[in-house]
């Protein structure tokens, strides 16, 4: 029998218990919910939402703390773990039943209004489920992915496949042959499952079978009732259907994204939902944006900047995405440095795709402390000596500052990358930066005074 | 208040001007939210609702 990993309930069961979940009695109108997640300081469990059986639970990943608390994680960690974990992998394993199907509705009672979907951001074209794994069957295996799911009728919603990915490219296949692509959307999985599928991963290779990797035990799966695609078996709410072969025809969107930006309204296809299937006393997760969903692409782009940095051959020391970049635009690393180390760390960094901004310092940093990291940068740098800027490099449409609509269809966006080596300069003697101590530091404790 | 009469009340909402999802919300503040989705579905399913230029739903003529 193979090791089990936690599920989603073990993880809020887990939480809980060490107190840093915000577990809320009282029954709440579902309207509030977004805006009670962004006020609570630490994660939320709604308890009663009016009008819903189902419990609610949000605000697990909003920041670097409480999605490595998820995860089981110590935070400095997220870069180096999920490499390590991803390079592990361990196939999924189909097993004969799951909690996900304790209840089991399909045809005419599939009632996507039983669940407590939420309005997220004003400009929103509806509410949103968010925080949904899709699992397709492709050529090479299962492919899993992250998408957002705009509702639309008791047995619809809207998805966002615009953006190139492994579901685009299935769905293309399928729409050519006028076929509906089955698909299972699993709500309420642990972190590293969520994590896994939101990871671009390469050509072949299964998301869930990195999920297993950083899990050490494979993920179950179960076969849904209805399609023919496997589904996580402990998942709190599976959605069974299929992406109707009626191509980008439908409205769907804006949504207020992973960058703190509204997405326009687009033309997507639909999910015709088969069936319903959860858990007795199901909790509906929900992924705020901006932040939970930013904070679901940190883990692998820090792993990507250790191995950028570790082939330019870069004594690495520790890698930070920043979370006001959407955790993947900026990046701080700090090096134990040779001569040169700061600049040819910067190209290293600024050759991963998503990079915008990079910054480099030495080991005695914390890059975790803006105030340490801004202590760096205003007295190691000189803007004309330490400052590199590329320009015509790769881009994203979703920044504004690449002016994407004067871009002409099909024309891809282009962007400046700037670097900065914050390490102490070569030729400054290092007693110039030797930082203040402060007396008896070791020797006096406050309790005693206390 | 049946999905059908109060999808006939976003309807006249929508006909009064465009309004995103959230504005139509705020206009029903006296009703229950798993209501409103029900309304929501009965509403769409009528295949009535367009948009405009900067996403807000509108009644299509």
């Amino acid at each position: 029998m193979s090791p089990t990993r936690p599920s989603f309930r073990d993880v809020v069961t887990r939480l809980e218990r060490e107190g840093v979940l915000l577990s809320l009695a009282k029954e709440v109108d579902a309207r509030h919910l977004s805006a009670l997640v962004v006020k609570a300081d630490r994660p939320v469990l709604f308890e009663r939402v009016r009008g819903f059986e189902m419990k609610v639970a949000g605000g697990l990943f909003w920041n670097r703390r409480r999605f490595a608390t998820a995860l089981g994680w110590p935070d400095s960690e997220l870069g180096t773990r999920f490499a390590a974990g991803a390079r592990a992998m361990i196939d999924p394993e189909l097993v004969p039943s799951g909690p996900a199907q304790e209840v089991v509705k399909v045809g005419g009672d599939v009632d996507l209004t039983e669940l407590p979907i939420p309005l997220l951001a004003e400009r929103d074209g509806g509410p949103y489920i968010s925080a949904g794994v899709v699992i397709a069957r492709g050529d090479r295996g299962l492919n899993a992915g992250c998408y957002r799911l705009m509702y639309r009728t008791r047995d619809e919603t809207g998805i966002d496949l615009v953006t190139v990915s492994d579901l685009r490219r299935l769905y293309e296949a399928w729409l050519a042959r006028n076929e509906p692509l089955p698909i299972s959307v699993s709500i309420g999985v642990h972190a590293i499952e969520i994590l896994s599928a939101a990871y671009k991963a390469p050509l072949g290779v299964s998301e869930m079978a990195i999920a297993g990797g950083l899990h050490g035990a494979p993920v179950p799966l179960v076969r849904c009732r209805t399609v023919d695609v496997p589904a996580i078996a402990d998942a709190e709410i599976v959605l069974e259907g299929h992406l109707l072969p009626i191509g980008w025809t439908e409205d769907e969107g804006p949504f207020g994204e992973f960058a703190g930006m509204y997405g326009d309204l687009k033309s997507n296809p639909v999910l015709k939902v088969t069936a319903i299937t959860h858990r007795r006393d199901a909790i509906f997760q929900l992924l705020q944006m901006p932040w939970e969903n930013a904070w679901l692409g940190a883990a692998a782009t820090e792993a990507q900047v250790w191995n950028a940095l570790r082939t330019a051959g870069v004594d690495v020391v520790d890698v930070a995405v920043t979370e006001g970049s959407a955790c993947r635009w900026s990046v701080i690393a700090s090096i134990r440095k040779r001569a040169g180390g700061g600049k040819n760390a910067l190209m290293a960094i600024l050759a991963l795709p998503d990079t915008k901004h990079a910054l480099v310092v030495d080991e005695g940093i914390d890059i975790h402390d803006p105030t340490e990291v801004e202590w760096a940068r205003t007295f190691c740098v000189q803007a004309d000596k330490d400052v590199i800027v590329i320009e015509g490099a790769q881009a994203k449409h979703v920044d504004p500052s690449v002016r994407p609509w004067e871009l002409a269809k099909g024309q891809l966006p282009m962007t400046a990358k700037m670097g900065i080596d914050a390490t102490i300069p070569e030729g400054i003697p290092p007693m110039f930066y030797e930082r203040i101590r402060h007396v008896w530091l070791d020797d006096v404790k406050l309790e005693d005074y206390q | 208040m049946t999905a059908g009469a109060l999808a006939d009340r976003m309807a006249a909402l929508l006909r009064a001007r465009p309004r995103t999802f959230y504005e139509l919300l705020r206009e029903l503040d006296d009703v229950e939210y798993r209501a409103i989705l029900q309304a929501w579905g009965a509403l769409r399913e009528r295949r009535a609702l367009g948009r405009d230029e900067h996403g807000r739903y509108l009644l299509r003529a």
